[in-house]
């Protein structure tokens, strides 16, 4: 089923909240992802992405209005987001679908051949 | 034509052959080299695809999203929802595995023999230790050479010294490894053994046919006689392989669900499924210890083996290995851009839980639930992979369990973890590697699947060939006892007796 408009700029926030820059190295807002998300979706079992599409509405969506923002992660200040992530580490059910979109965000981030220069470019 | 690629095949494809082998991983590689050699046309029939080093992707995802099987994200059913790996592709999870190669440990097989006596001749040991050093010669099995190793391996070695624990470098198949850390996404220089260039090509060498991007979906069977399989090409079209044996080497999940959708339900078909879990634990270096370079998996520790714990470093990715760091956000960000200073070392738990495989719409299910001695286990593991990394000089240690702490430098913390520390599998940071026990081996068809020969009880010319026939886990890395096995099974289905050299 395709992802909604609403969706793709929960994802988008999500990752980019999840995983942000840190000298050297880009935050997942900071990499072209275009070409990693078809092919997630053709690859990822059901479960799998299930699982990712229910931690981006979970955590970018509903969890910032459980914690009293009342505005989905996208409308939030950096600040506020990552706020809104170190509660959802601590929260059962969040902290598990949390897991999931790190790992999802980790495949992507490192899929980039840049973030991989970096990484392996010797120091 | 000794290869045909199923992605071409688009019309029904019919072939026949003395004796059709499911899957190209270890077992089946084995099974098809013996039964060439012994003058069989055989087929060999693979759900994944052939792969050149030249085809191996130097990302983690790409990886996972050709080579392995539901982009390594399978889980079992249960308290923990733990992920399980396989391979798809010629070779099995050969090409993608560690290449860390154990013998058979002699305690095992002695558990095996006194646990069901017929064992004793259909496996003799000096047949097992015979075949094992013909395949470790073919495959280069060699301890990991120093040179090559890198800081993750060396480190670890200091650390079992400092505790007094035995230790060592790992034996593998690899022949010029040259320490590019890439073994779990194919070696793109070729340097890894991996049974599809050295036992499947011998196969093919001595005629067998191979057939990729096949999936074999029923094992055909008429009057209590197995008479070939058949199955669906990538391309679209259907495919009968019609045999005088058929062998099974699709692993100890695949296998037994295969049986299940052919309706072959004797015996205790997809029970005693058994395996290794595995927990980890990551550290922080003061020096830059880059885990993504040297050997992947270059040294062990086995001196606690006989508690069920075997402690091996880990070669992940830049990619698993940052999504294995606690935290999210900025926190976990500022890890991220310090990775090159953090590893992570695993401890494979011979665990003592039994689960099952099941089939739902056509695929299998596996059910699993570690027991309380495995989560003993797993904490018991993680104070010792700790104690391992701060004696090695780690500023700290992060242990990824839910309930204890999230990081610390502190040998007492990690006591009290151990002693303390959660009670549910739940918590930990686990996964499972090592697959056995599904379509066990006895010679009593109500506790096994196939006698001790590898024949199946119920149906005649049928034979698994694959750890599923296990009665037991190992302990250690199973892939040259798989194919020690599996090379007795193809001796048995071509009419030898196993010691037949």
């Amino acid at each position: 089923m395709r992802w909604t408009r609403a969706e793709l700029r929960w994802r988008d926030a999500l990752l980019d909240a999840l995983l942000p820059a840190a000298d050297p190295l880009p935050g997942a807002g900071g990499v072209d992802l275009a070409a990693f998300w078809p092919r997630f979706e053709a690859a990822a079992p059901a479960h799998l992405a299930l699982g990712f599409r229910a931690a981006v509405a979970l955590e970018a969506a509903v969890l910032p209005w459980l914690l009293g923002y009342f505005r989905t992660l996208p409308a939030l200040s950096p600040d506020q987001r990552d706020a809104v992530l170190r509660r959802a580490d601590r929260l059962p059910l969040f902290r598990d679908l949390l897991e999931v979109a790190k790992v999802v965000g980790c495949l992507a981030l490192f899929a980039d051949p840049g973030v991989q220069a970096t990484v392996r470019a010797p120091r | 034509m000794r290869r045909i690629d199923g992605r071409a095949v688009t019309l029904p494809l019919d072939l026949r052959c003395d004796v059709v082998i499911v899957g190209s991983g270890p077992a089946g590689a084995a099974a098809a080299r013996e039964a060439a050699r012994r003058g069989a046309d055989v087929v060999v029939v693979e759900a994944g695809r052939f792969f050149e080093p030249s085809d191996f992707p130097p990302s983690a995802f790409d990886a996972m999203a050709s080579m392995y099987r539901d982009l390594s994200a399978s889980v079992v059913i249960g308290p923990a929802p733990l992920p399980y790996v396989q391979g798809r592709m010629v070779g099995g999870s050969s090409p993608i595995n560690g290449a860390i190669c154990w013998r058979l440990p002699r305690d095992v097989h002695a558990a095996w023999v006194a646990a069901d006596g017929a064992l004793a001749e259909a496996l003799p040991w000096s047949t097992l230790e015979a075949v094992t050093d013909d395949l470790e010669a073919r495959l280069g099995v060699a301890p990991t050479d120093g040179a090559v190793a890198g800081p993750k391996n060396r480190l670890m070695a200091i650390g079992a010294e400092a505790l007094g624990l035995a230790h060592r470098p790992i034996r593998r198949n690899v022949v010029g490894c040259e320490g590019l850390g890439r073994c779990l996404q194919g070696c793109p220089k070729g340097r890894k053994a991996s049974v599809d260039v050295t036992l499947l090509a011998d196969a093919e060498a001595a005629g067998a046919r191979v057939l990729s991007s096949v999936e074999v979906r029923v094992v055909e069977h008429h009057r209590g006689r197995a008479v070939g399989v058949r199955g669906r090409a990538d391309g679209g079209g259907d495919v009968t392989v019609t045999a005088d044996r058929v062998i099974l080497a699709a692993s100890a999940v695949q296998t037994p669900a295969l049986l299940i959708s052919s309706g072959l339900r004797q015996g205790p078909v997809g029970h005693n499924f058994q395996c290794h879990p595995g927990v980890s634990m990551a550290g922080r270096f003061p020096q830059p210890v880059r885990m993504w370079e040297g050997a992947t998996q270059g040294h062990e520790v086995i001196g606690l083996r006989h508690e069920g714990l075997k402690f091996e470093t880990l070669g992940f990715g830049p990619a698993i290995l940052a999504a294995r760091l606690p935290g999210a956000g900025r926190a976990l960000a500022a890890r991220v851009a310090d990775l090159d200073h953090h590893l992570d070392w695993g401890v494979a738990v011979k665990a003592e839980a039994r689960g099952r495989v099941r089939v739902w719409r056509g695929r299998p299910i596996v059910t699993y639930r570690p027991t309380r001695g495995d989560v003993a286990r797993f904490r018991r593991g993680l104070r010792v992979l700790g104690e391992m990394m701060l004696a090695a000089g780690a500023d700290h240690v992060l242990p990824g369990v839910r309930g204890g702490p999230v990081q610390t430098d502190r040998p007492a913390d990690l006591r009290a973890l151990e002693r303390d520390g959660p009670r549910s599998a739940r918590a930990f940071t686990a996964a499972i590697t090592h697959m056995f026990g599904t379509c066990a081996m006895a010679s009593d068809p109500r506790r096994g699947v196939v006698r001790p020969d590898f024949r199946h009880h119920a149906v005649d010319g049928l034979y698994v060939a694959d750890s599923s026939v296990f009665p037991t886990n190992t302990g250690v890395n199973p892939q040259i006892p798989i194919m020690a096995l599996a090379t007795l099974c193809a001796r048995r289905a071509t009419g030898s007796a196993p010691e037949t050299p």
